[in-house]
């Protein structure tokens, strides 16, 4: 009877140190330093999709003073290394991020440092609040802050910042991670969508499979998009306020919060490739986005007035240049890569140091400016910039026919799947 | 601090045991009490430590009440003054902190207008070391207690093991053991009993419990009568609920007990395979047995029980389950669920009054297993409905989209809110069918509860199953807590805790 005891916690120790070991060992969120073993654990496959859980951690451990918010928009797109950023930035942004969770984040981001510097993208699918899965991951980033719901500090952080490692170690969740981790590595450069290599500064880069068709990604984000992307189960509806959130009031707050910091803030609306903006036209929700972009103005300046401060820069690269109509690849090329985009919506790090360059006015010996790539939206000129717009729209439609019918497909599919 | 918390088991836990063992070394029973009230203060601060005020003062209180009522010169006029003194501010205390709200919306709800509610919040436990202490005074009032010191009734109020949910504790079940100066060492026997049960607890909370609540909570959800669930997701949803209520304060049961066997203290049973009861008699002699104990000893005997007539017993039952609803929660609808529990023990009596005398055997089988285990099931089902739902409204909703039985197949509405939570991989990767997944499971606990032996006959060898402080036990054991630390990161709270 003595040595029950034990037997049962040597037992007990021994096999979650196994555990342990292993999730240690695979790391599939990238929480410890363990070595990267090709065919083992090379790439962190179920990373993307988790790293709300990591991203406060890391925040918390580097105490950044620039900040980068946004969706995945911005997080494969901006990087926190860019010459003209504050040293110590940290790409913050969270893949599908609503608004009213970025605010969260600027609040957890503005307990851990002095920010000096924040460049927050704008996506128009985050002002939906038609409940969607991305609030069960929203209470998960949650569990992981210093700052609670009212922006103050929690106590114990430390022991949270333990507990969330100890959990990274010994749970089921991230054993599944590291089953899954070891069981996707063969032949993830060859087929499927590509692989990810994340960076500790919070961004990503992402290389398309050797026999992936560029145009196929297309394809897949607008059907998406048409679908659950913009109007997610089960309501099925894109809406900007209900009974219990204002997508607008939380953009207010956040903004009414970074004029009181006397942060330097840039607002940016994402450079969205031309076809993707026909995709919001034949969701029917274009509409809808212009007002999307009144109100991001209108909020800020009236945000701006009550601080008595002038309102920050919002930029449009939701817009019509050269760079964001970049000729997607042909059906069956898989072999040509776009250097501006992944995807409709997703930008490649190239075309994000345009965007940084343009908007932090950093000369760049690497590319010349780009006509028409960003506007600054102000009071006085939104109309005719919409007008502008619009009209640049009907001239990529009249002169990309093929690529309208490839969209028309898109839509069909998604009307067929969602009848059936 | 919750058992299931990283916190408790690698923190809290270790670091209390070693102190405790450590201190018991010094032969001296008054620093190992010492450091079980200091660790139970801990322990009840972590939740908000401002209410460990409340607690010390409620303790002092009772404790000074307890002495009065023990001395021997006092008149018995003035005893019963004092008990009655003692009673009320008990009651007053729970009363503002627990019932103030209620009372005030209901007064709104009679007046026809809305009266601002008080900033109140629930101090933890309030209901359980309330409930403990009037038992304890009207113990001191009967003269049924010997001897009290006051360290000794602090660790009996805090303990804690049994502090937030129970067992209520009657003083004749701990202090014996807190005066006797020879069991303050460590107990291999004991520990191991002890650790082993926790072991089978935090199981049957961690994995099992917090599992059901994923298939349970939609059809609960303020806005599921504007989702369009169907018959079945009700249905399916009560069931899980039935079980996760089910497993969640067996699992307590077991943690506490357990918890409490490692300090070689032992709590009394609280939890005996109520699902098994063959009538709802028998059921509420199985479910949070301390809780009936108390209504029986300390209200529905003093109302009279059943010595002053058969109208006035069925009164008396009545009320005395209306109250027992009402001490779960400040809401009507646990009014409701406690009046209909009230309603189907009357009808339960009156059956077996009806019934005494048949001495038919095939009747008697099928009365004890159809009419008795089954109907009981279904009633107990059915009134959890009221229990877990937001009003009695919602209740009476949810309750006729079963009866209505319009569809035979889950909506898509449930489907989706089953695969936006985090189903444990072990059920989500074997089985991807949700449909299929949801039949299984249910049905497999189900069998675990009406066949499977409880603690209480594994640790005291009389079931079919019987735990011995073998390796394949140790290993068994050790198996069942790295599968509930590995599930930490899903945990939630005890549905009991609320109370």
């Amino acid at each position: 009877m003595k040595k029950y005891p034990l037997k049962l916690l040597a037992i007990f120790g021994f096999l979650i140190t196994l555990l342990g070991f292993f999730n240690w060992l695979i790391n599939p969120l990238l929480l410890f330093d363990s070595p990267a073993i090709d065919g083992v654990n090379r790439y962190k496959t179920q990373f993307f999709f988790l790293q709300h859980k990591v991203k406060p951690l890391w925040a918390q451990s580097s105490r950044p003073d620039g900040l980068i918010l946004g969706s995945s928009r911005a997080g494969g797109g901006l990087n926190p290394d860019h010459s003209a950023l504050p040293e110590n930035t940290f790409n913050y942004a969270i893949p599908g991020i609503r608004i009213n969770t970025i605010a969260r984040v600027y609040s957890e981001a503005r307990l851990l440092a002095d920010l000096s510097q924040v460049v927050m993208t704008l996506d128009f699918f985050s002002f939906n609040v038609s409940p969607s899965l991305t609030q069960v991951r929203d209470t998960e980033m949650f569990e992981g802050f210093y700052a609670d719901a009212d922006g103050d500090r929690r106590p114990f952080a430390s022991l949270r910042r333990g507990k969330s490692l100890l959990q990274g170690l010994v749970s089921w969740q991230n054993t599944r991670n590291s089953i899954l981790t070891m069981r996707r590595q063969s032949a993830i450069e060859e087929r499927g969508a590509g692989f990810f290599e994340f960076t500790r500064a919070g961004n990503w880069y992402q290389t398309l499979a050797k026999g992936r068709e560029q145009r196929q990604n297309f394809r897949v984000i607008e059907q998406n998009y048409l679908d659950e992307g913009w109007f997610p189960p089960p309501a099925r509806e894109f809406i900007f306020a209900n009974e219990q959130l204002s997508a607008f009031d939380s953009y207010g707050d956040l903004l009414a919060l970074m004029y009181v910091d006397g942060v330097s803030v840039e607002l940016v609306i994402s450079p969205l490739h031309a076809r993707f903006l026909s995709t919001i036209k034949a969701a029917e929700l274009w509409e809808e986005f212009e007002i999307w972009k009144r109100q991001l103005l209108a909020i800020n300046i009236a945000m701006a007035d009550e601080a008595g401060e002038t309102p920050f820069p919002l930029w449009d690269f939701a817009d019509y240049s050269e760079l964001t109509q970049e000729r997607i690849p042909a059906e069956n090329d898989s072999s040509t890569r776009m250097r501006n985009y992944i995807d409709g919506q997703h930008y490649t790090v190239e075309l994000g140091n345009r965007l940084l360059d343009r908007i932090l006015n950093h000369q760049s010996s690497e590319h010349e400016i780009v006509e028409g790539f960003g506007s600054l939206l102000k009071a006085e000129s939104i109309d005719i910039h919409l007008v502008r717009v619009r009209d640049l729209q009907v001239e990529y439609e009249a002169s990309h026919g093929q690529e309208l019918l490839d969209l028309q497909r898109s839509v069909e599919i998604v009307k067929s799947r969602n009848s059936n | 601090m919750l058992f299931n918390s990283i916190e408790f088991l690698f923190l809290f836990l270790p670091v209390t045991l070693i102190g405790y063992f450590l201190l018991c070394q010094l032969q001296k029973a008054v620093w190992p009490l010492i450091w079980l009230l200091l660790a139970s203060l801990v322990f009840y601060g972590w939740w908000n430590p401002a209410y460990v005020i409340l607690l010390l003062i409620s303790i002092v209180f009772n404790f000074g009440f307890g002495k009065l009522l023990l001395h021997p010169g006092s008149p018995a006029g003035t005893k019963k003054h004092l008990l009655i003194i003692g009673v009320v501010f008990n009651l007053g205390l729970l009363g503002y902190f627990k019932y103030a709200n209620f009372f005030i919306d209901t007064a709104g709800l009679i007046a026809g207008s809305e009266f601002s509610s008080l900033r109140i919040v629930l101090p933890l436990a309030i209901s359980f070391f309330t409930f403990q202490q009037v038992a304890f005074l009207v113990d001191a009032y009967q003269a049924k207690v010997k001897q009290i010191d006051f360290l000794r009734y602090c660790v009996f109020v805090s303990f804690f093991p049994q502090l937030i949910a129970g067992p209520i504790v009657h003083h004749t079940e701990i202090f014996p053991r807190l005066i006797d100066s020879a069991r303050f060492r460590f107990n291999s026997s004991d520990f191991s009993q002890g650790l082993s049960q926790f072991g089978i607890g935090l199981f049957k909370k961690v994995i099992i419990a917090d599992s059901l609540a994923i298939f349970a909570n939609p059809i609960f959800a303020e806005s599921a009568s504007s989702v369009g669930f169907s018959s079945l997701d009700y249905t399916v949803g009560v069931i899980a609920f039935g079980l996760q209520i089910y497993f969640d304060f067996s699992a307590y049961s077991d943690i506490a007990i357990g918890l409490g066997k490692m300090f070689s203290i032992n709590l009394p049973v609280n939890f005996e395979s109520p699902y098994k009861s063959t009538s709802i008699i028998d059921f509420w002699r199985r479910w949070h047995i301390t809780l009936s104990r108390f209504l029986k000893d300390y209200l529905y005997i003093p109302l009279g029980g059943n010595r002053r007539g058969t109208f006035r017993r069925y009164c008396n039952l009545l009320i005395t389950m209306v109250l027992g609803g009402l001490w779960h929660g400040a809401h009507w609808h646990f009014v409701f669920w406690g009046f209909l529990h009230g309603a189907f023990l009357s009808i339960n009596h009156v059956w077996r009054h009806i019934t005494r005398n048949n001495a038919d055997q095939t009747w008697n089988i099928f009365s004890t297993v159809i009419g008795g285990r089954i109907l009981t099931l279904v009633a107990i089902m059915l009134s959890w409905i009221f229990f877990r739902a937001n009003s009695t409204a919602d209740g009476m909703s949810i309750l006729m989209a079963i009866v209505g039985m319009d569809s035979l197949n889950f909506s898509p509405a449930y489907l989706f809110s089953i695969s936006a939570s985090n189903l444990p991989f072990i059920f989500g990767d074997l089985i991807s069918d949700i449909r299929i997944l949801v039949f299984i499971y249910l049905a497999a606990l189900f069998m675990w509860v009406l066949l499977l032996p409880n603690c209480q006959q594994i640790f005291s060898g009389q079931g079919r199953i019987r735990w011995q402080p073998s390796l394949a036990w140790a290993s068994g054991i050790a198996l069942l807590l790295l599968f509930s630390v590995a599930g930490l990161d899903q945990a939630a709270e005890f549905i009991y805790f609320q109370f």
